[in-house]
């Protein structure tokens, strides 16, 4: 009898270590994560705090997601990826966001990001969430992912509930910032000029002077042979751009951003040889 | 009070538990990953005499930016940057069943000079890969012939910066660059 209850206790000590943690152990685990904050991202002192608290709680997903993300900004996709699936796993409903707004971002992975957001959207419901840079939400993620694979048609659709629908739903909520123009220079592709200048019209009204914006109208204007209009409209992109008034985004180029080469061409084009 | 024969059976499932929970532990272990202590920072990439040009040097080594520090050269010229490689990179059929991504990780030194050239490649479910010499090469090539760099400026002064470009192939063809 002893040595069975001597057993048990050996067994019991084993067990522990899949036992919850204590509320007290939870608090250290959250200042060690809290610590880690305070030091440069990707930092050997940084990624030390960080796998601390995957060691003392191998459940904490926004440390196994923070753990991956310096990789991520730096090219290691793999590495990044393998933090990141932990981080799925553990909690979906958060960090499919995370994973598919990153491989479209980072990667261009159309396919990987539509998957996991499509399954974000089923999990919650909800594709009006936004991105971790909170510059776009689900749909207009989705949206620039069906652009990116050819699917203009899909892509229209998702920029439609990603604006308007979300609008409809929360109309306190402020627009995207880029949504208008993503949905204007597809809509200049799908050649329904009237629809591109009305979005424009409305991406100047909200956020007013993007360098794209005047450039994307100068080529409608270029399209309806609206040649000194254009001109204007281009001129407008150009001293924008220098400004530094353009589509911006610190770690990846922005779909139709412009650049310097691009008015240079529209310029020509629109002027009479 | 157990018989004997219960004692047995209740020592022998106790101790193959324990058991089951020793080699769950070890096997949780195994498949851990750990932050690499002997760098700085996530991405350092030190000098290696075996791989890099020796006539290249970094001005500050203590401090090297990330691209995204500041915005760089690449984020504002990035059309002829891609438009340069994707004119030198040649297809051949033998690259059809090459799917995945060549990332390209390099130094721009503060005088905007390039070096320290590192690979690493991934398949489409993002697992570590190979790409065949013939198409890394191309890209390397590339990108070291590219000599209009321009070194990271912060605070007014030329900086050191990592820059990584990572090419996504689908059937042995280049179809997105990014960042």
């Amino acid at each position: 009898m002893k040595r069975i209850l001597i057993i048990c206790l050996v067994l019991g000590t084993a067990f522990s270590s899949f036992a919850q943690l204590s509320e007290a152990d939870s608090l250290r685990v959250e200042a060690i994560y809290k610590r880690s904050m305070h030091e440069y991202q990707g930092s050997k002192m940084n990624m030390l705090y960080l796998d601390s608290c995957v060691q003392l709680n191998p459940n904490m997903a926004k440390a196994w997601r923070d753990l991956g993300t310096p990789y991520l900004k730096r090219g290691d996709f793999a590495t990044w990826a393998w933090y990141i699936n932990k981080a799925v796993a553990l909690n979906p409903e958060t960090f499919l966001i995370s994973r598919g707004w990153c491989r479209y971002k980072f990667m261009r992975d159309y396919e990987g990001a539509l998957a996991d957001l499509k399954e974000v959207i089923r999990i919650t419901g909800n594709g009006s969430q936004h991105t971790g840079d909170g510059a776009y939400n689900l749909y207009v993620v989705l949206a620039l992912c069906e652009r990116g694979l050819g699917h203009p048609e899909a892509a229209l659709e998702y920029l439609n509930y990603g604006i308007d629908s979300v609008q409809k739903w929360e109309p306190n909520r402020p627009p995207d910032v880029y949504s208008y123009v993503h949905r204007a220079a597809l809509k200049i592709q799908l050649k329904d000029y009237k629809g591109a200048m009305k979005d424009l019209i409305t991406q100047e009204q909200k956020y007013p002077d993007l360098a794209e914006t005047s450039y994307y109208k100068g080529i409608i204007l270029l399209a309806q042979k609206k040649a000194v209009a254009a001109v204007e409209q281009f001129n407008i992109a150009d001293k924008r751009l220098r400004a530094g008034y353009r589509l911006n985004d610190v770690y990846c180029e922005i779909p139709d951003s412009i650049y310097p080469e691009d008015i240079t061409m529209a310029l020509l084009a629109a002027t009479p040889h | 009070m157990l018989n004997s024969s219960c004692r047995v059976s209740l020592f022998c499932w106790t101790v193959a538990m324990f058991m089951v929970c020793l080699l769950t532990t070890s096997i949780g272990s195994a498949q851990q990953r750990r932050p690499d202590t002997t760098l700085a920072n996530v991405g350092d990439i030190p000098f290696d005499k075996t791989l890099d040009d020796s006539t290249f040097h970094v001005c500050n080594p203590g401090k090297i930016f990330q691209y995204y520090n500041e915005k760089g050269y690449y984020l504002r010229h990035k059309p002829l940057i891609t438009k340069f490689v994707l004119d030198k990179y040649k297809f051949d059929p033998s690259f059809e069943n090459q799917n995945g991504y060549v990332t390209i990780r390099f130094v721009i030194n503060c005088e905007g000079h390039t070096g320290r050239f590192r690979i690493k490649c991934i398949d489409e479910q993002m697992n570590p890969c190979s790409f065949p010499d013939s198409i890394t090469s191309q890209l390397l090539t590339a990108l070291k012939q590219y000599k209009d760099w321009q070194p990271m400026q912060l605070e007014q002064e030329n900086r050191d910066s990592y820059q990584y470009i990572t090419f996504h192939i689908r059937k042995g063809k280049i179809i997105t660059i990014s960042p």
